[in-house]
């Protein structure tokens, strides 16, 4: 009766949550109960066996919650050229693309001005505004417009292909790790049959030499 | 040592999804472990897991600090896992998952030992799915996931006295079920009976 009142104290005990009052308890009846002795002890064991049940390798399942932080960075590029985009359209902006110059203007088609191209093989660019005088802006050349939209292609693919790269890599470690695990799981259990086949085969050949040498006593 | 649970559950409900993430991050295996433990599936931890914290997800805005933000974890996870045995009903097959309940291989060990450990995990585990839904419970949660035993209580939602009942009666059968098989406990390896 007394060993069962004190259960709860061996498990405390056992799992190390025993308060120093009740810890104390507990030794004075162990040193008066063998029982109590044993079944702390078979316990104890108990609990290393089960230690033995490991988990396997395993893989993550839960995505991330919260957005990457770059998407931020991009919602906000975003947000910002819809602004400017809105901000355009409200002060009239518009833009033609001709055989001849190209033609920005804000305010209205009313003020629009054009200057004269500077050549007939090139498309000049000029920006004409109501309320600003007319700039040259020779610099931005529709080719350089073009460049420029080519070299930001080029390096968005040059990224991609950085990601990819990264992404096989991971990918071909983690099955590399993987085969490299099953090879010694399948190797482990090659050598268990092999061993078990040499000890049946072992014991075989020692129960026939028992025989033959049976039946040769026996044979006058 | 990061930031308390608490501190992230009132970052979180404060608009912080990152600090969300990195509740997942702190937990997962944990979670994914028990569950891979109750239900011994691989594919079901991993579906079960992330139902776990998607649920977390939707529900942590109501979380008020009633529990441990971790034993409401569990809670959900528990829940989880027995609507899923519910639907299994019984189990009478022998999955691929379970095949490998096989400790992962170890680099320093003999071919004997891998094959023991495998050997040993295997009929811990066989012996421990065998239990009373409610003693299997205890026991992960105890001797695998560590909680100390008010914890198990407040996952479970039973008095203290209960866990610990249900503890020794499951350990007290295991210990029976391990010696049949003449799994010995003194080296930690596991042998056949003769």
């Amino acid at each position: 009766m007394e060993c069962e009142s004190v259960r709860d104290q061996m498990l405390d005990v056992l799992y190390g949550e025993a308060d120093a009052d009740s810890a104390a308890g507990f030794e004075r009846h162990l040193a008066v109960c063998a029982g109590c002795r044993d079944e702390l002890t078979g316990l104890r064991d108990l609990r290393v066996r089960l230690q033995g049940w490991k988990l396997p390798h395993q893989r993550r399942s839960v995505r991330r919650f919260a957005p990457p932080r770059y998407f931020w960075a991009a919602a906000a590029a975003a947000l910002l050229l819809l602004a400017a985009g809105g901000a355009l359209a409200l002060a009239g902006f518009e833009m033609r693309v001709t055989r001849g110059p190209v033609v920005v203007q804000l305010g209205g088609a009313g003020h629009a001005a054009s200057a004269a191209p500077a050549s007939t093989d090139q498309q000049p660019v000029t920006v004409a505004s109501s309320a600003a005088p007319a700039v040259d802006t020779a610099g931005l050349q529709e080719d350089v417009v073009l460049q420029r939209v080519s070299e930001m292609i080029r390096q968005s693919e040059a990224r991609q292909q950085l990601a990819l790269r990264a992404s096989l890599t991971d990918v071909e470690d983690r099955t590399s790790r993987q085969r490299r695990y099953d090879l010694a799981r399948i190797g482990a259990g090659l050598s268990y049959i092999d061993g078990r086949t040499g000890q049946h085969m072992a014991r075989t050949t020692e129960l026939m030499g028992y025989v033959l040498q049976a039946s040769n006593k026996r044979e006058p | 040592m990061g930031p308390l649970d608490e501190e992230l559950v009132a970052a979180f409900q404060g608009g912080d999804v990152a600090a969300f993430d990195t509740l997942v991050h702190r937990w997962e295996r944990k979670i994914q472990g028990a569950i891979y433990r109750i239900l011994r599936s691989d594919d079901e931890a991993r579906d079960l897991c992330q139902e776990t914290f998607l649920k977390a997800f939707r529900g942590l805005g109501n979380f008020r600090g009633q529990a441990q933000f971790s034993s409401w974890l569990y809670q959900i996870a528990l829940n989880l896992c027995r609507d899923r045995m519910r639907r299994r009903k019984t189990r009478t097959w022998v999955s691929l998952d379970e095949m490998g309940d096989a400790a992962p291989a170890d680099r320093g060990a003999s071919v004997l030992e891998l094959v023991e450990n495998r050997d040993l995990s295997r009929r811990v585990a066989a012996a421990i799915s065998a239990l009373p839904d409610e003693q299997r419970e205890a026991i992960i949660l105890k001797e695998y996931e560590g909680r100390t035993f008010p914890e198990i209580a407040e996952i479970l939602d039973v008095p203290v006295s209960t866990v610990k009942t249900r503890l020794y009666r499951g350990l007290d059968q295991l210990r029976r079920r391990l010696e049949q098989q003449g799994v010995r406990g003194s080296s930690g390896a596991a042998a056949a009976a003769p």
